[in-house]
């Protein structure tokens, strides 16, 4: 039996709910229905308390204004009597008692808008504490447990890969490839389809230019699942050969090959000219491979294996190397790999010969490729 | 008189998304099959099927207001319903064996061909952890996609390939494949 016929079979083992489930889930329904009609109720009840409120402050605010008038009214008296005195030409105007009410006023205002800004800065000050407090007993403990001292050698480790080198990395002539690096930092960067593939009816998925010629363009036809690979003249949207096989996406491709995934955790090479497959990098270790990274040459693949990962020449057929390192490679450039650890762990691996360089956590990391 | 008006999920997941809870019961009643299978294969007992489901669900309610629309509703409802059967089964700390012993044999018999024997369904739980059941089931259950799997599973589409190789190796070792 193969995996897909157990899974299938597996599925139909699920239980059917039993009787009054749905009465249970209904009645959750409603009660939460009718909780957030009583919310919109009590919103109205507490909207009509506040503009009472209000009504009874500017009653207040009347009162107060009265009497304000009234100490006003007597100082004036006293400053008219000054004035006199000391023969002076000043005239007091009613609209300076009407603006210093108002000044009043806007005070009140302000008493409540300074509450909230107290509010505020203690939150801010609770939540630098709280950062404070995670870096201690966090950070320090990653760091330790890594071995790696978090201070030095960024630069070294990292020198030429920043943010911009990545996206030149991934740069086609039409946009940029999602990087999973940014889709944790909730950043995705879409691919621009060219007129000339709408054109033809194309509704192209992960798009790719084969950057030598500038000419083909590749892409899978349905989103959310395998698709057939056209290949089409990116000037003018001619096809020039599709593939009978469903596929993932391309990764790569070059004057020799289309590098192309399945998703079910086999890389296929494709001949460039036919699309027929070359060959794949099933089982090359008498283990499934999963959906490897090539260099930015394409000319070596990094992939996982059961104990880790390696770096598979593609033109020799020959292991690289090995590495008994847990972790998921993203993207690669010429000197290093940059791989998804476990608990939002970036490792960074020379591609050379996979020694592990450096660990990051993903925020950090992100905040080192990103700094200019 | 009421009419009577059927929607399909993307006019009530539209809906939904408009704050629509009766909708959200149509909906619900669209996915509960698929939804329910992931769940099954976490927690493997037919009484706790219904509970985590209704827990689920209720989370679903509760929540969303804050559900932003980075994906789906139906693979967010999916990311709720594993990690809910999750911490149930970590909280009743069941042992694998001990809740398949709530499949109800006559259910393998009635639908012999369609579904695994009982003793199959036993040693797929015996031998497999609750994560490799959970991708057993996204993956060549319901026919998800590496990435999407990952994106309810919440890991990346490599780990998600190779803890399924590693699934496929075991079910073969036991010569279940």
């Amino acid at each position: 039996m193969s995996i897909e016929e157990f899974g299938t079979k597996f599925r139909y083992t699920a239980p059917e709910p039993e009787a009054g489930y749905w009465d249970n889930i209904d009645s959750m329904i409603a009660k939460k229905e009718s909780e957030k009609n009583v919310d919109t109720d009590s919103e109205l009840v507490c909207l009509t308390n506040m503009e009472q409120n209000i009504f009874e402050m500017k009653n207040q605010s009347r009162r107060l204004f009265t009497i304000a008038a009234g100490i006003m009214l007597v100082a004036l008296v006293g400053a008219g009597v000054w004035i006199v005195n000391t023969g002076d030409n000043v005239e007091p105007s009613f609209a300076s008692e009407l603006e210093k009410d108002s000044e009043d006023n806007i005070t009140d205002e302000d008493a409540v808008s300074e509450s909230k800004d107290d509010d505020k800065s203690e939150t801010e000050k609770d939540r630098k504490t709280d950062s404070v407090n995670a870096d201690d007993s966090d950070g320090s403990k990653r760091a330790t447990e890594k071995g790696v001292s978090k201070d030095t050698e960024d630069s070294e480790v990292l020198a030429g890969l920043n943010a911009e080198k990545i996206e030149n990395d991934l740069k086609t002539e039409y946009g940029f490839k999602s990087v999973s690096i940014f889709e944790k930092s909730n950043m995705f960067l879409k691919p621009v389809v060219p007129d000339a593939m709408r054109s033809f009816g194309f509704d192209p998925i992960d798009p790719y230019i084969d950057n030598n010629s500038g000419k083909f363009y590749y892409s899978r036809v349905s989103e959310g699942g395998k698709g057939k690979i056209i290949v089409a003249n990116n000037f003018d949207g001619e096809v020039l050969w599709e593939t009978e096989a469903d596929y993932d996406k391309v990764l790569y491709a070059d004057d020799n090959f289309v590098v192309v995934s399945i998703g079910g955790g086999f890389d296929y090479y494709l001949d460039q000219l036919t699309g027929e497959v070359s060959f794949g990098l099933e089982n090359i270790f008498g283990w499934e491979v999963a959906p490897a990274v090539l260099s930015v040459d394409g000319k070596t693949a990094y992939g996982i294996v059961e104990n880790g990962i390696f770096a598979w020449d593609l033109y020799t057929n020959k292991v690289l190397w090995e590495s008994k390192l847990a972790a998921t490679p993203i993207i690669a450039t010429a000197d290093v790999i940059i791989l998804n650890g476990i608990e939002k762990d970036i490792y960074v691996v020379d591609a050379g010969n996979g020694n592990l360089l450096k660990t990051y956590e993903t925020d950090e990391f992100i905040k080192v490729i990103s700094a200019p | 008189m009421g009419v009577v008006t059927e929607f399909n999920s993307k006019q009530l997941e539209t809906l939904v998304l408009a704050g629509d809870l009766k909708a959200f019961g149509q909906l619900i009643r669209l996915y509960d099959a698929d939804l329910r299978s992931v769940v099954w294969s976490v927690v493997g007992s037919r009484a706790d099927v219904d509970d985590v489901m209704q827990m689920s669900y209720e989370k679903a309610v509760n929540s969303l207001d804050k559900f932003e629309g980075r994906s789906s509703i139906k693979t967010w409802l999916y990311s709720i319903c594993y990690r809910t059967a999750i911490n149930h089964a970590k909280y009743e700390r069941r042992r694998d064996h001990e809740s398949v012993d709530a499949i109800d044999v006559s259910m393998s018999l009635v639908v012999e061909d369609q579904v695994l024997a009982t003793a199959q369904v036993k040693e797929l739980f015996d031998v497999l952890d609750i994560e490799q059941r959970g991708l057993l089931m996204a993956v060549y259950g319901l026919g998800f996609s590496f990435e999407e799997a990952g994106k309810i599973f919440g890991m990346p589409k490599g780990t998600v390939a190779s803890k399924v190789g590693r699934t496929k190796k075991k079910l073969e070792k036991r010569g279940l494949l």
